[in-house]
C-alpha cells in the first residue's frame, strides 16, 4: 500500500480519526495486525516526522546517540517490540515531542502517554478495501508480467493481510504466464537447491507426482476417471494419493 | 418601583427563595432556579426554618453550605407573617481555581475532541450518541492532551450505555476567573439514566489537571471550563 486504503466503513472511522489527530498537539497510538496500513495512517497524522523502528530508537536513546532537541515529531513503528516502553517515552516525552506510534496489540500502559487510540481493522474485515486492493495489485502484476488477460475466481489470500493478498495475487498472475519451459527451468533451479538436503530420487519423487495428482483430482475428480486419464492401473493411482496424503 | 425590586431579586447573582408555612416553594430568582435542579426544596426549606429569626424579620447568619462544588458563606432568612418565608443564599467567590500553564495550551475545537475522545473510550456500534451540541461555540484555548485524556475516562464511565446524550452550552451570565480576566463557561454533560457513574478519583485527578471543574451525579457526568478564545 501506498497510502492509506479506506473504501471500507471501518477503515474510514480509522482515516477519520488519524486526520482529526493531525491538527493537535497530541500523541496517537495505532494498533492493528501486520500490514494493514498503520504506518500509512501514522503518516497521515505526522507527514513530516522522522520515522523509527522501536528498537532501533531504544538503542538510540539508551546509547545517547540521538538528539531529541531538534525533533518536533517522531514516528515510532512497532512500540510493542520494546520492553522499556515507560523509559522511552518518558525520555521523548520531556523534549514535548508529537508522538506517532504503531503496534500490533494494546498494552495498557499506552494510556498514560498517548490520548488517542486509532484500531485499524484487518483487511478480512475491509470487504471494499480488499476490492480496490486486487484490482491494484492486479493491474501492477499484469504490468510487471506483460500480461493482457482478465482473471476470474482469483484464490485471495488474506492471512497476512497486504502481504498476502499481494503475494497471491502476483503468483497467480506469474503462473499465469509460465510455459512449460518455464516450469522445468523452476524446477531445475528448485532441484539443484534441494540437493543440499536431499539426493534421493525417492523423497524427491513427490515434487514432481503431488502437482501432478492434484492436478488430476481437480480436473478429473473421481479416481477411476483419473486413472483412466493417465493410463495407470486403479490400484497404482490409489497407492500413490495414500502414500502423498491426497487420499482424504 | 416593585419591578424594579422584582428584577433586583430576579437578576441576583445568588439563590433567592420564598417559601410557603408547608416548605412548598412559592417563588424563586434564576439563581435559586439553578440550586433547585440539584438540590431539593426540602434540604433548604429546613436551612430556612433552623436559620430563622426567633420573631418576625430577617437574619443574616455566616455558615459554610456546599450544593454541587458551590459553596455559600452566608444566608439571609426573613419572615412577615406565618404564612411565607424567604431565604437568600451567599455565593463564595473562588479565585485561585484556574492556573494555566502557556506552554500546554493550544486553540482547538472542542467537538474535535469529543469525537476522538468518544471513539477512543466507547464502541459507538454499541453506544448510540445523542448529540445536543451548542454550534455557536468557538475554537478554545485548551491544554489539549490533559483535556483529552480527561474525555478518554469520562467516556469511559459510559462503556456499557446503549443512549448517551451529550450536552454542550455556553452558562449563561456565569464567568470564570483568570489571570484577573473574566472568560465564559462552557458547560458539557455526560448522561444515560441506566448509567451508574463511579467517584472516580482519577477522573478527579485528571479534572484537575486539564482546568475543569467536575460534577457528579449518579448517572451524569457534568464539567465547566473557561471559553479561551
Amino acid at each position: 500500500m501506498d497510502e492509506f486504503v479506506a473504501f471500507s466503513q471501518n477503515s474510514q472511522e480509522s482515516l477519520k480519526m488519524a486526520t482529526l489527530s493531525s491538527s493537535l498537539p497530541i500523541n496517537a497510538i495505532i494498533i492493528g495486525e501486520k500490514a494493514v496500513g498503520k504506518n500509512h495512517l501514522a503518516r497521515v497524522i505526522s507527514p513530516n516526522a522522522k520515522v523509527f523502528e522501536a528498537l532501533e530508537l531504544e538503542n538510540l536513546i539508551l546509547k545517547n546517540q540521538i538528539d531529541l532537541n531538534v525533533m518536533n515529531e517522531i514516528i515510532i513503528n512497532n512500540i510493542h517490540k520494546i520492553d522499556s516502553t515507560n523509559s522511552i517515552l518518558e525520555k521523548v516525552a520531556l523534549y514535548d515531542i508529537k508522538i506517532v506510534a504503531t503496534a500490533t496489540r494494546f498494552k495498557q500502559i499506552y494510556e498514560k502517554f498517548f490520548e488517542v487510540k486509532i484500531d485499524v481493522p484487518p483487511l478480512r474485515e475491509r470487504k471494499k478495501d480488499v476490492e480496490f486492493l486486487t484490482k491494484k495489485y492486479m493491474d501492477e502484476a499484469k504490468k510487471l508480467f506483460l500480461i493482457d488477460k482478465k482473471f476470474e475466481n482469483i484464490h485471495i489470500d488474506l492471512s497476512n493481510n497486504a502481504i498476502s493478498l499481494k503475494k497471491s495475487i502476483f503468483r497467480t498472475v506469474l503462473f499465469d504466464s509460465l510455459n512449460k519451459e518455464d516450469v522445468m527451468d523452476i524446477l531445475e533451479d528448485f532441484l539443484l537447491k534441494e540437493f543440499e538436503k536431499t539426493t534421493s530420487y525417492k523423497e524427491l519423487l513427490p515434487i514432481f507426482e503431488i502437482p501432478l495428482l492434484k492436478a488430476g483430482q481437480k480436473a478429473f475428480k473421481s479416481q477411476l476417471q483419473i486413472a483412466k486419464r493417465f493410463d495407470i492401473n486403479r490400484n497404482t493411482l490409489r497407492k500413490k494419493l495414500s502414500k502423498n496424503g491426497l487420499d482424504g | 418601583m416593585d419591578k424594579l425590586l422584582e428584577n433586583s431579586i430576579e437578576y441576583d447573582l445568588n439563590p433567592f427563595i420564598v417559601f410557603n408555612g408547608n416548605g412548598k416553594v412559592i417563588r424563586y430568582n434564576q439563581k435559586a432556579e439553578f440550586l433547585l435542579s440539584y438540590t431539593s426544596a426540602k434540604e433548604i426549606f429546613d436551612i430556612a426554618v433552623n436559620y430563622a429569626p426567633i420573631n418576625y424579620g430577617y437574619k443574616n447568619s455566616y455558615l459554610s453550605l456546599e450544593f454541587n462544588r458551590v459553596k455559600y458563606y452566608a444566608i439571609m432568612v426573613g419572615y412577615e407573617d406565618d404564612e411565607y418565608i424567604a431565604v437568600k443564599l451567599y455565593k463564595e467567590i473562588n479565585y485561585t481555581t484556574f492556573a494555566l500553564e502557556q506552554k500546554n495550551i493550544s486553540k482547538v475545537c472542542i467537538y474535535t475532541l469529543l469525537e476522538l475522545a468518544s471513539n477512543n473510550s466507547l464502541d459507538l456500534k454499541k453506544t448510540q450518541l445523542i448529540k445536543n451540541y451548542d454550534p455557536s461555540i468557538p475554537e478554545v484555548h485548551l491544554n489539549v492532551k490533559a483535556f483529552l485524556k480527561f474525555l478518554n475516562l469520562s467516556f469511559k464511565e459510559f462503556q456499557d450505555s446503549k443512549r448517551l446524550t451529550i450536552t454542550v452550552s455556553v452558562k449563561v451570565a456565569e464567568n470564570i476567573l483568570i489571570n484577573g480576566k473574566r472568560y465564559p463557561v462552557c458547560l458539557i454533560s455526560f448522561y444515560d439514566k441506566d448509567t451508574l457513574v463511579k467517584n472516580d478519583i482519577s477522573l478527579e485527578k485528571q479534572a484537575k489537571d486539564a482546568n475543569i471543574a467536575l460534577f457528579l451525579e449518579k448517572d451524569k457526568i457534568s464539567f465547566e471550563f473557561a471559553l479561551m478564545e
